[in-house]
Formats: structure tokens, C-alpha cells, sequence
């Protein structure tokens, strides 16, 4: 595990300065001493973050919040070890800090051992009131690298009963969906997305593609006209590159696909006209 | 959108609480989050715990409906729903027993967003690094109220760092909501998330102030694709999508920026999702700035967002991306397809407009695309100097301008229209750029053209190859005036429209540059015999004797089919000034199939 690198804070001595400042006023502010530590953190200058939690220790400071910062030193700094260790120490002091346990299972990513990784992030998304997409995607990731797909697909799917069908959520899942040969669920998610946005040509597209490998040709082919005449009827306003190409692609697989000769004039009859100005 | 209630709310008690007798006093606010089309939700903070209620209606002193809610808190959110798009209303904040704490007056109101994609005039004021409580924002603030009169902004957008120096909560109380509070109370806000804002919060797990007292869409409630995220989100006024992202990660915790994750995944179906007129980002870290302290070749952030970001948001046709962070004033060039170090910046290759964007100046930048089209650039903006002025080198390349000014930016958009303005905080407007958007040929000719009494126009439709299709067209016997026609060798944008009485029949813009020259006696000539642009060869505009001579040929004119239906017009149109010459033809001479041809008079 390499340290952050602390590069591009040069505003960050500037902060620290007047943070110094504020302590000199509040000397006994164990918030504001949390505050530096971070600061320094970022800073990449370790043992003054660590000389700065030892304070906020004195003055009060929570021990399970010190020993949660002291893991964040230790792993800005390259030293996950001992990052498990605070973070092992803040969480027997509050076993409900799920943002503590949460980091903890990235610890234990980086030590290798993935399934006390994935029972920390499991443990810490379902304390958490309001988890975000990279939780999920984060928990995903690290199984996806211990080759257990089906069950990151399970994380995916915790992450969409939680926070609703995210594109962030539902298109890796969709991924994963295909690794495992799993079209039609694939479909479904790619349904479900364009219930919340019909527009999206690209999804589309995307949908033409998994019907048609999973044999069903004729739907695949009515997937592209309908986005072929979405595109086209979008081009009318926003003639752009991008929609142009989506369409020439989407023509091609048409024609790829077997199609009947009539059906592909039709579709290229409704290019712009020849009336079209030439703009 | 997750206030701290733990610690002052007594969450059980939901009995009308006598707020009145108790001298309940507003400490917060109101301010306004989260409009939709359809609601917007109101904030306030009392000193002492109280239920809440927020009355409100189209007429002020009349505020006959009203939205509670039971829980005793002093953080008060109360999503206000089933509002009419766009329709004013007055609102009062106050308690279920009646009391009113602040509004029912001329100055509490709010509007739900207008329609999705329909255009509307907007004014929208915009601020970064305003978070020192002090003089310099006070100026910045009193020269934006001094600019706007007494009309309010359609919304307000942060650029982060918002209030300095860590951004506490004590913080924000003096540098927004104490220093804001008469425009907070009508005026919704929007954010992004800034490194000082970092300081006190952690965009990972969205904790902390910054994410306390703001309610951003997570679900695509204010319109775009859901983000899941208050870090970064999309909402849509009118025929303008806004994009908001963050720039301090991103969103990854201890671990180090990933730009494959959610925020991206998101951007993408998001920028694929929209079909608005306009495509609008805005985010804290510049990717292009050069200061003392932040120099966007140099501080990893930025590098990150220029090289990462940025092409995306370029192939789904961004408009205007937004910025802070150096405590400057920037502003670019109409730039696409630079991700690089400053020292790899061309501007012959990376600005496709290298004008100062002034229609005063050397004229608007255009895009020639209602809509998202990608690469067709996008101007970038780093206000930074809300309330603090840094000593900056402001050399980036990419930059058509940099001042060493307090002050903000004040953007109104009108259908195809953008027009931004610096405002320092003596409420002088030191930098104008503006944006059209639309191709250079309207639907229907140009009115208030100058005509020429002569003119003739010939075109000539080949059969089977369009390389071999002709245009000519002359005019003459009218006024034209140097001065008019402006510089096309340097910045004038021209046009030239042909339409019938169906509508436009071809034509588009004549680039400017060099294929523009002058002769010696002050005449304009233009010459590009590989007929690149709408299939124009030569073009010569004389102003001593005034004439104009127009030749195209080939497949680039996009000559359609023959016979044209009369009335039959041709237009010169200079796009910056908006001055143009005409010669219209009510009756032709020859029109079939081969040929079109029409004399004056």
C-alpha cells in the first residue's frame, strides 16, 4: 500500500498556520485539535497529526474518534498494520462506528483478506442510515476481486433496495450480470433503468445488444428502430456527432442482424431529407 | 440534508408548542433547498426546539396553505409540495400553533422551478471562495444588490469553500447565513463542494456541516438522473441543465480519487439523459488556473479533473463549466479538447474561438447546436475572488482574461442566449462574454435587412453530382458599410442564408481567419477553393462602390432539389452586430429542375 501522496496542498501549510492561530485562542479546543491532525494528515506530516490527536486525547477528545484518526494517519502513511490496529481499538471502544468499520474493511482489502473486508463493509452499510453508491460499489469491487461475482451482484442489489435503481448501481451490475451469462437479468435492470429514463438512446442500444444475444432478433431489431427513431427525432432539434454516429452504428447492426431488406430501406428513409439545409 | 436533531430535539413531543409565549427567536434563515417543478423545501433554525410549520400562498398577508411538520426540533426542513411551476408564492416560517417566527411579508417568497426544456429568461448569481465574513464580502454582496435593483436572482450558485476557515457550522452562520440572510429567504441556493469545506466534513460518507445544512436531489427530484448523492447531483431550470460535481476526491474517502466509480458512472448517464438546450457544470478545483497558491499543473485535483472529467463532459457537449479556488477572477477562451499541461495549450488547436467572447468586442462565441453537441467548446470560469483577492500570476494560457478583483458573476441566459458578466465589488461589470447557440441561418429570413436595388442569383442543380452544383449571387445598389460588415479576417462571425418561401433552402456560417483578406483599397475578399465551408470559393465585398459577389460550388453547398418556390432570398448576415444585406427575388427567371436564376430589378 502506497502513502498518499501529499502533493498539490500547498495551501494546506497556509491552513495550518491559522488553525495554530485558533489553537493559540482555544488551546483546549479538542474538536478543533481533531481538525488539525486532519489537516496535517493531508499534509502528509504524520507525526505532527499524531502529536495533535495526542493532545486532543488529553483534552477530551473521544477515544474511539483519536484512535479512528490515528488509523487514518497510519494509512495515509503507508502502514495499514497499524491502521488496523487503531481502528480494532476504536471499534471495540464503539462497535457501532460504522464509518470506523467501514474504513476498517479497506484496511483489511489492503492487508489481503478479503472476507474479513467484505464482513466489515457488509457490517458497516447496514448500520449506516444514509450509505451512498460507493459503498456499495466499493464492497462490489472487492469482491468481484475475490472472484465472487455472484455475491457482488448481491452487494449491487443491496445498494439498489436501499437507494433505488442508480445508474451508478445498476450498470455494473449489469456487467456482472453478463460475465455470469445472466442476459435476461441483465435485461431487467436495463428495463428498470430506462423506466427512469426512457431517453437514454445509449441504453437503448445497449438493451438491442442483449436481446440479441440472447436470440430474440426480432425484439433486439424493434429495440433499434425505436432508438434510431428517438435519435432521429432528437437530431430534428439537436443535430449533434454523437447522435449521428449512435444512428449510422445502430443502422449497421440492423443490417448485421438479417434484417429484411424492405425493413432496412425503411429505417434509411428516415434520414433527413435531401431538403435538409446543408448547415 | 441530514441535520444533527439528536442533541436539541425532543423527537417525542409533538404537541403544539407555545412559541410565542416562549420568545422563540430564528437564528438560521429561513433559507430555500431543493425546488422542484413542483415543491421546494424551506429551512430554518430556531433557538429553542418548536414544531414547524411553513405557510404560504400566491398572495402576500394571505398565506392560506400550509405544510407541518410534528418534530420538535431547533433544525427545521419542510419540503413545501403540490406548488405550481413557476408561480409565486409568499410563505411565512413558524410553529402548528399558528405563530408566525419570520415571512409574511414582500421579502419571504419562493417559486417551484418552471417547466423542464422550455426556455425562460433566468438570472443567476454566482459566487466562489465567499466564505470570509468580512468588508471584502460584504462589498461583493452590496455591488450585486446595487447591480440587480430590486429584482431576486432565480437561484444562486456556490462554488465552495463557502465559508471559511474550516467550514464549521459556526462558520457558515457568519459567512452565508449572517451575511446572506435577506437574499437566502427568496432566493434557493445551490453548492458544491470545496476543500474547506473538507475540512470539517467528509464527502464519503456525506457527514459532517457542509452536508447538515444543505438539501441537495439525490433521487433526481429537480430534474436530470438520480446521483444517489448530495455531493454531486444534477437539477434542470428550464431549457438549462446544471451539473454539480465534486471535485475533492472524488467521494472516496481514505482512498485514493477514483474516476471509474459512481460520480462518473452517473455523469455519464446523466449527460446522456439531458436534452436541454444548455449543459452547465460546476465544481470547486479549476482545471485550468495559474496562482501562487493553486496552479492547476501542479495540484493534483485539478490535473484530475482536467484530464478525467473534463473529456467527458466535452463529448456530451458542456457549455460552461464553473470554478474556484484560486482567489481570482479567469476566464477562458470558447477552448475543447485540452487536457493537458498548461505548456501543451495551442490556441490555434485548443481554442476554437480565440475572441473575447464580448458582443461589444470582437463579438459573441457560437455554437452552431441547440443542445448537447459535443466538441463544439465551452468557456470556463474561475470565480474565485467572492471575498478574498490572492496575488495570482493569472498567465494560463488557456485564459482570455484574468483580474486581481473582488467579486462575482452575475449569468443571464434567454432562450439561445448566455451572457456572463464579472461584477467587482464596485459593481462594474470588468469582463462580458456571451454564448449563442443555434445555427447561423434561423428557420425563416432575417427581418430589417439592407436591400440591393440590384442583384442577381443563379443556381444550378447537376443531376447526379453534387460537385458539380453551382451558386452565384451578386448584389449591389444598397449600403455597405465597413464598419458593419466588421473584421472577418480576425473575429467577425458572417453567415450567409438562402431561403424560399418554404424556408431555408441552404447556408451556414463563413469561417473567419484567413481565408479573409483585405485588398488595397480596404475591400474584403475571401477565397477557398477546396469550397470546405457551405461550398463558398470567393466571396468579395466592396465598400467603396458597394457590391457584394458570392460563388459556391460543389457538394458542400448542400444545393437541394430544383425548381425553388418564389419569393426567393438571399442574405449576408453579420452574426456579432446583426446587420445583413439582402436581395430578395419575387419572381425568377428560369426554375426547374437544372436551374434556378433571378434577376433585380
Amino acid at each position: 500500500m502506497t502513502p498518499t501522496v501529499a502533493a498539490g496542498h500547498p495551501e494546506l501549510p497556509v491552513v495550518d498556520r491559522a488553525v495554530a492561530d485558533l489553537l493559540i485562542e482555544n488551546p483546549d479546543d479538542a474538536d478543533l485539535l481533531l481538525r488539525q491532525a486532519q489537516l496535517r494528515t493531508k499534509a502528509g506530516n504524520w507525526d505532527a497529526a499524531l502529536e495533535s490527536l495526542d493532545h486532543a486525547r488529553e483534552r477530551g477528545a473521544e477515544p474511539s474518534a483519536v484512535s479512528s484518526a490515528r488509523a487514518g494517519v497510519f494509512l495515509a502513511a503507508g502502514l495499514p498494520y497499524l491502521a488496523k490496529y487503531e481502528y480494532d481499538r476504536a471499534l471495540a471502544e464503539r462497535p457501532d462506528a460504522f464509518e470506523a468499520r467501514f474504513e476498517r474493511g479497506r484496511v483489511n482489502l489492503a492487508l489481503g483478506d478479503s472476507e474479513a473486508a467484505d464482513r466489515d463493509f457488509g457490517e458497516a452499510i447496514a448500520r449506516m442510515p444514509e450509505p451512498r453508491p460507493e459503498h456499495f460499489v466499493i464492497r462490489k469491487n472487492a469482491l468481484v476481486a475475490a472472484g465472487r461475482i455472484e455475491e457482488a451482484v448481491g452487494a449491487l442489489d443491496e445498494g439498489v433496495a436501499r437507494l433505488g435503481h442508480l445508474a451508478s448501481l445498476e450498470l455494473p451490475a449489469i456487467e456482472l450480470e453478463i460475465r455470469l451469462g445472466r442476459f435476461d437479468r441483465a435485461l431487467a435492470r436495463l428495463d428498470g433503468l430506462l423506466e427512469t429514463t426512457p431517453t437514454s438512446v445509449a441504453w437503448i442500444a445497449r438493451r438491442a445488444e442483449l436481446l440479441e444475444r440472447t436470440g430474440r432478433s426480432e425484439d433486439a431489431r424493434a429495440a433499434r428502430l425505436g432508438a434510431i427513431r428517438q435519435l432521429e427525432a432528437r437530431q430534428t432539434r439537436n443535430p449533434n456527432r454523437a447522435g449521428r454516429e449512435l444512428a449510422e452504428r445502430l443502422r449497421r447492426e440492423l443490417a448485421m442482424s438479417g434484417s429484411k431488406e424492405g425493413d432496412t430501406r425503411e429505417t434509411t428513409s428516415r434520414t433527413p431529407s435531401a431538403r435538409t439545409p446543408h448547415l | 440534508m441530514r441535520p444533527h436533531l439528536a442533541p436539541l430535539a425532543l423527537a417525542l413531543l409533538t404537541f403544539s408548542f407555545p412559541s410565542e409565549a416562549l420568545g422563540v427567536t430564528v437564528t438560521r434563515g429561513p433559507y430555500l433547498q431543493k425546488p422542484t417543478t413542483g415543491s421546494i423545501v424551506v429551512r430554518w433554525r430556531t433557538d429553542m426546539p418548536t414544531d414547524s410549520r411553513v405557510s404560504y400562498g400566491t398572495t402576500s398577508g394571505s398565506l392560506t396553505s400550509f405544510a407541518d411538520d410534528a418534530t420538535v426540533t431547533t433544525e427545521h426542513v419542510v419540503p413545501v409540495s403540490d406548488l405550481s411551476a413557476d408561480v409565486k408564492y409568499f410563505y411565512a416560517v413558524g410553529t402548528t400553533d399558528g405563530t408566525v417566527l419570520a415571512g409574511d411579508d414582500a421579502d419571504h417568497f419562493f417559486r417551484a422551478h418552471p417547466t423542464p426544456g422550455v426556455p425562460r429568461p433566468m438570472r443567476f448569481w454566482v459566487t466562489g471562495d465567499g466564505g470570509f465574513a468580512d468588508a471584502n464580502g460584504m462589498a461583493v454582496r452590496d455591488a450585486y444588490e446595487a447591480y440587480n435593483g430590486t429584482s431576486s436572482a432565480d437561484f444562486w450558485l456556490l462554488l465552495g469553500d463557502n465559508a471559511y476557515l474550516l467550514g464549521t457550522d459556526a462558520n457558515y452562520q457568519a459567512a452565508l447565513f449572517d451575511m446572506h440572510h435577506d437574499m437566502l429567504r427568496n432566493t434557493p441556493v445551490w453548492s458544491t463542494y470545496g476543500n474547506h469545506e473538507d475540512f470539517s466534513a467528509n464527502d464519503f460518507t456525506e457527514t459532517g456541516p457542509y452536508f447538515d445544512l444543505f438539501t441537495f436531489p439525490t433521487a433526481g427530484e429537480s430534474g436530470g438522473v438520480a446521483s444517489g448523492a448530495e455531493a454531486y447531483y444534477s437539477f434542470d431550470y428550464a431549457n438549462v441543465h446544471f451539473i454539480v460535481l465534486d471535485s475533492e476526491g472524488p467521494a472516496t474517502g481514505g482512498g485514493q480519487p477514483d474516476y471509474t466509480g459512481p460520480m462518473m458512472t452517473w455523469l455519464i448517464a446523466d449527460l446522456e439523459a439531458t436534452t436541454a438546450d444548455w449543459v452547465i457544470a460546476f465544481w470547486h478545483r479549476p482545471p485550468y488556473s495559474r496562482g501562487r497558491l493553486h496552479d492547476s499543473d501542479f495540484e493534483g485535483n485539478e490535473i484530475n479533473m482536467r484530464e478525467n472529467v473534463l473529456p467527458t463532459l466535452e463529448d456530451y457537449g458542456v457549455d460552461l463549466v464553473l470554478t474556484g479556488h484560486s482567489h481570482s477572477y479567469e476566464r477562458s477562451y470558447l477552448l475543447d479538447g485540452h487536457y493537458g499541461f498548461s505548456s501543451s495549450f495551442d490556441l490555434a488547436t485548443h481554442a476554437l474561438d480565440s475572441g473575447d467572447g464580448n458582443p461589444t468586442g470582437d463579438g459573441a462565441y457560437r455554437k452552431s447546436t441547440v443542445g448537447p453537441a459535443p466538441h463544439e467548446g465551452e468557456v470556463h470560469v474561475v470565480c474565485g475572488s467572492s471575498s478574498q483577492v490572492r496575488i495570482e500570476t493569472l498567465d494560463h494560457p488557456a485564459h482570455r482574461i484574468g483580474l486581481l478583483e473582488l467579486g462575482s458573476m452575475v449569468i443571464d441566459i434567454d432562450d439561445d442566449t448566455l451572457d456572463a458578466k464579472f461584477l467587482n465589488d464596485e459593481a462594474q461589470v470588468t469582463d462580458h462574454f456571451r454564448i449563442v447557440k443555434g445555427p447561423p441561418c434561423p428557420p425563416a429570413p432575417r427581418t430589417g435587412c439592407e436591400a440591393g436595388a440590384s442583384g442577381k442569383l443563379t443556381l444550378k442543380k447537376h443531376p447526379f453530382d453534387d460537385l458539380r452544383d453551382r451558386l452565384n449571387w451578386a448584389w449591389q445598389d444598397g449600403a455597405i458599410a465597413e464598419s458593419e460588415v466588421g473584421e472577418p479576417a480576425n473575429q467577425t462571425d458572417l453567415a450567409l442564408c438562402l431561403y424560399d418561401q418554404a424556408g431555408l433552402v441552404l447556408g451556414g456560417a463563413l469561417p473567419k481567419g484567413e481565408r479573409w483578406s483585405t485588398d488595397g483599397r480596404g475591400n474584403l475578399r475571401y477565397k477557398d477553393l477546396s469550397e470546405e465551408a457551405i461550398g463558398m470559393q470567393k466571396i468579395k465585398i466592396n465598400f467603396s462602390q458597394p457590391f457584394l459577389k458570392v460563388k459556391g460550388a460543389g457538394a458542400e453547398l448542400g444545393l437541394p432539389g430544383l425548381p425553388l418556390t418564389p419569393p426567393v432570398i438571399a442574405q449576408l448576415v453579420q452574426l456579432d452586430g446583426g446587420a445583413c444585406w439582402e436581395s430578395s427575388f419575387p419572381v425568377a427567371e428560369a426554375n426547374h429542375a437544372r436551374k434556378f436564376q433571378a434577376e433585380l430589378p
